[in-house]
């Protein structure tokens, strides 16, 4: 009783004066009436801009939750057995509650989670604020924009896979339950409600076998800037992370990836993030599952950061390099983050803390997890 | 705000509809004795729960998933529970109500009635014959099913009921209305030369049989399983890395003047209702249907409203359509790039409707 009291107290408190739009990133927003059928992906932009992406009507939304802080507080202890207070808040058992994604609100601390329900698939933001308080997230006074995005010649998009922003522009990623193809959308800002997205079909090269040209989807992505030029780095199933460059393209051109590494088969990414450690030097890190036993490390769930010197790879790169997954270690530049082992979902809080939801033999804890 | 924004203000309108004023309902309660006899009189909605009638003001509510301890989500405001997520209709609940004297009470409450729909399921395209390659095939659903489950419920089997571990790609693909599946065979292994391929070996191997197996465990968004264990029968033949060519495909064109319907009848499989809607006849008006023919082969038969006027016409074939191996029109799924470029197959195909 008491976990719900706190929780609606803090929900009054996110959300119980209208909140100021910045005019820079939402034109014209909408303001209560916000429901969702669908959610996959959910991330952060500045300014406490949640960009969610609900494959159901294949759209993503943006909302300004006016969660800025002033100060950025977080998770103060693990919040342990999460899925039982999240199941219970959604009147469902443990075993029907999938959490779908994790995004952390740089600009509060403040933890949104992506749930569905089964068996009827209802889904429910979720916060946690840094007490470990667990409450919906309440969109009713919130203002915000919808952006659909358009689907093949056949087909619409049925899966969004990803979803981020960059400081000029909102980026998803998509494929279609009709095609085999992967997409990249972008979003211009401001974000217009209503308004439609470009779209480019995304097609790599797989280094392992030098030869086959393939359209495998992108799971998940960040985007990148190098030398003035934009780009979407992704990574697909069985790992190869490529970059895209997306400036001066039109809609419904084809951009061919430059692959640049591979973290070995039998793995599937779920999350990316970079950041910049203490001595400066900059990393991405690949957040993955691993379908068979792990050799070499406690969990099936790991991360491995890589050097951002390898993004600088410029033509299709033969020589990317391959992490062998029989080995702890290397090549050069590759390195398995300790602290993400057991981790099913993951987002960068800042350059030295990630917060995870850590699988622990079959319940789920709310952690900050430090970056080496 | 308008009120369909405004979740109470929604609740509280519709409640007065059917009922009598909510607010005169509070004002009555203000002053009423701190003894709730008889109990609260309350009604539960998917997304409401509301006080009819109490003797005595009620200061909060309280709603709990049968048997759990962690409260559901949601609010009282003005004699009215929003939960944060709907309620399931055939769910129990237990509501505890906190009146102003500090006393509370309980009761339990189910949602309505579960539907008793049992779902169904199909295989699509409903054949067993499959080339060893096929990237995606789709089940489809007579109701909207769970999702979130479909690998613990899903099982791909060989010869003898060997479990084919890995089998498919773990991203989910519904279509909107939660009806159809995609199903997409683990496409690190049905690509050639993968890492997965080399080292957990393809999914099908060409001249096995195999088994797609759904549990019927597996819930309708209602809650009903399908009961019973659903196996459908897959022959694997020979990987397909051609493009589709439509110039091979057999068309039996219409008479001038009747209302035969057009035909063309591929030379190989494509799911049926995709191809469907792939194939256009801009300047026709009529219904398009296409079955699975001879296991192997496809018919797309187009039914006119109007007798043929004689004439040129051109069926227009969109150049995204795969093959089960995800082959389009433009080129192969797979592309080697050692060797020459495949030519682009012709997107369309013209026919003539000669005068009688």
């Amino acid at each position: 009783m008491k976990s719900a009291l706190l929780s609606l107290l803090a929900l009054s408190t996110l959300t119980a004066a209208p909140v100021a739009v910045s005019p820079s990133l939402i034109e014209s927003p909408q303001t209560g009436g916000l429901e969702f059928k669908s959610l996959s992906s959910i991330s952060f932009g500045p300014n406490g801009l949640l960009l969610v992406a609900e494959p159901g009507t294949a759209s993503v939304v943006a909302i300004q939750t006016g969660d800025v802080g002033p100060e950025t507080k977080v998770l103060e202890k693990p919040v342990a057995d999460i899925g039982s207070v999240i199941a219970g808040g959604l009147g469902a058992k443990k075993e029907d509650i999938t959490i779908k994604d994790l995004a952390a609100n740089p600009a509060s601390g403040r933890v949104y989670l992506a749930v569905q329900r089964r068996p009827d698939n209802a889904v429910l933001i979720i916060t946690v604020d840094a007490a470990g308080k667990v409450a919906p997230f309440d969109t009713a006074n919130l203002p915000w924009a919808r952006i659909t995005l358009p689907g093949g010649t056949a087909s619409k998009v049925t899966h969004i896979t990803d979803v981020a922003f960059d400081g000029t522009r909102v980026f998803a990623t998509g494929t279609c339950n009709e095609e085999f193809a992967s997409r990249i959308f972008t979003i211009p800002v401001p974000i217009q409600h209503g308004s439609s997205a470009k779209v480019f079909s995304a097609e790599t090269y797989h280094v392992a076998h030098r030869k086959w040209e393939t359209k495998a989807p992108i799971q998940s992505f960040i985007p990148y800037s190098e030398n003035g030029e934009t780009f979407v780095v992704g990574a697909f199933a069985c790992t190869p992370v490529a970059k895209f460059k997306v400036d001066d393209l039109q809609s419904g051109a084809q951009v061919k990836g430059v692959s640049m590494v591979e973290l070995g088969s039998g793995n599937r990414p779920l999350d990316l993030f970079s950041y910049t450690d203490k001595s400066g030097k900059d990393w991405l890190v690949v957040h993955t599952q691993r379908f068979a036993k792990n050799s070499f490390g406690p969990s099936q769930m790991w991360a491995a950061r890589i050097s951002m010197d390898y993004l600088n790879a410029a033509q299709t790169n033969e020589n990317a390099a391959r992490r062998d997954d029989k080995k702890t270690k290397g090549p050069d530049g590759i390195e398995i983050v300790d602290s993400l082992f057991g981790a099913v979902q993951a987002d960068k809080l800042d350059n030295t803390r990630a917060i995870i939801l850590k699988d622990n033999k079959g319940t789920l804890s709310l952690e900050v997890a430090t970056l080496p | 705000m308008r009120t369909e924004d405004d979740p109470w203000a929604a609740a509280v309108s519709a409640t007065v509809s059917r009922q009598f004023s909510i607010f005169s309902l509070i004002g009555l309660l203000a002053f009423s004795p701190l003894h709730a006899d008889p109990p609260p009189r309350l009604r539960i909605e998917q997304k409401a729960l509301s006080v009819i009638a109490s003797s005595v003001a009620i200061q909060d509510i309280m709603v709990f998933l049968k048997g759990s301890p962690e409260p559901v989500f949601g609010a009282f405001r003005h004699g009215i529970f929003i939960p944060a997520a709907p309620f399931v209709r055939g769910q129990s609940y237990k509501v505890r109500l906190s009146f102003a004297d500090g006393s509370t009470t309980s009761q339990e409450m189910t949602f309505g009635e579960a539907s008793l729909a049992k779902p169904t399921v199909h295989l699509s395209p409903a054949t067993g014959h499959i080339p060893a390659n096929t990237l995606k095939l789709y089940l489809d659903f007579s109701e909207p099913m769970e999702q979130g489950v479909f690998l613990r419920h899903l099982m791909l089997q060989r010869r003898k009921g060997e479990e084919v571990v890995g089998a498919f790609r773990e991203t989910e693909l519904w279509s909107p209305d939660g009806k159809r599946l995609t199903v997409l065979l683990h496409p690190g292994r049905q690509k050639t030369g993968v890492n997965l391929q080399v080292d957990e070996g393809p999914v099908l191997l060409a001249g096995e049989p195999h088994s797609l197996v759904v549990s019927g465990q597996w819930r309708s968004t209602s809650g009903v399983q399908l009961g019973k264990e659903v196996a459908f029968r897959l022959e694997a033949i020979a990987a397909d890395h051609n493009p589709p060519d439509p110039t091979r495909w057999q068309v039996q064109v219409p008479k001038a003047a009747t209302m035969q319907p057009l035909v063309v009848i591929t030379d190989e499989l494509f799911e049926p209702q995709i191809f469907q809607r792939a194939l256009q006849l801009p300047e026709v008006s009529g219904q398009a249907e296409a079955s699975v023919i001879e296991q192997k082969r496809l018919e797309w038969r187009f039914k006119p409203v109007k007798p043929w006027p004689p004439g040129e016409y051109e069926v227009t074939i969109d150049p995204d359509l795969e093959d089960l191996a995800g082959n389009t029109t433009q080129g192969p799924f797979e592309v080697n790039l050692t060797t020459a470029k495949m030519p682009v197959r012709s997107s369309s195909i013209s026919f003539c409707v000669p005068v009688r």
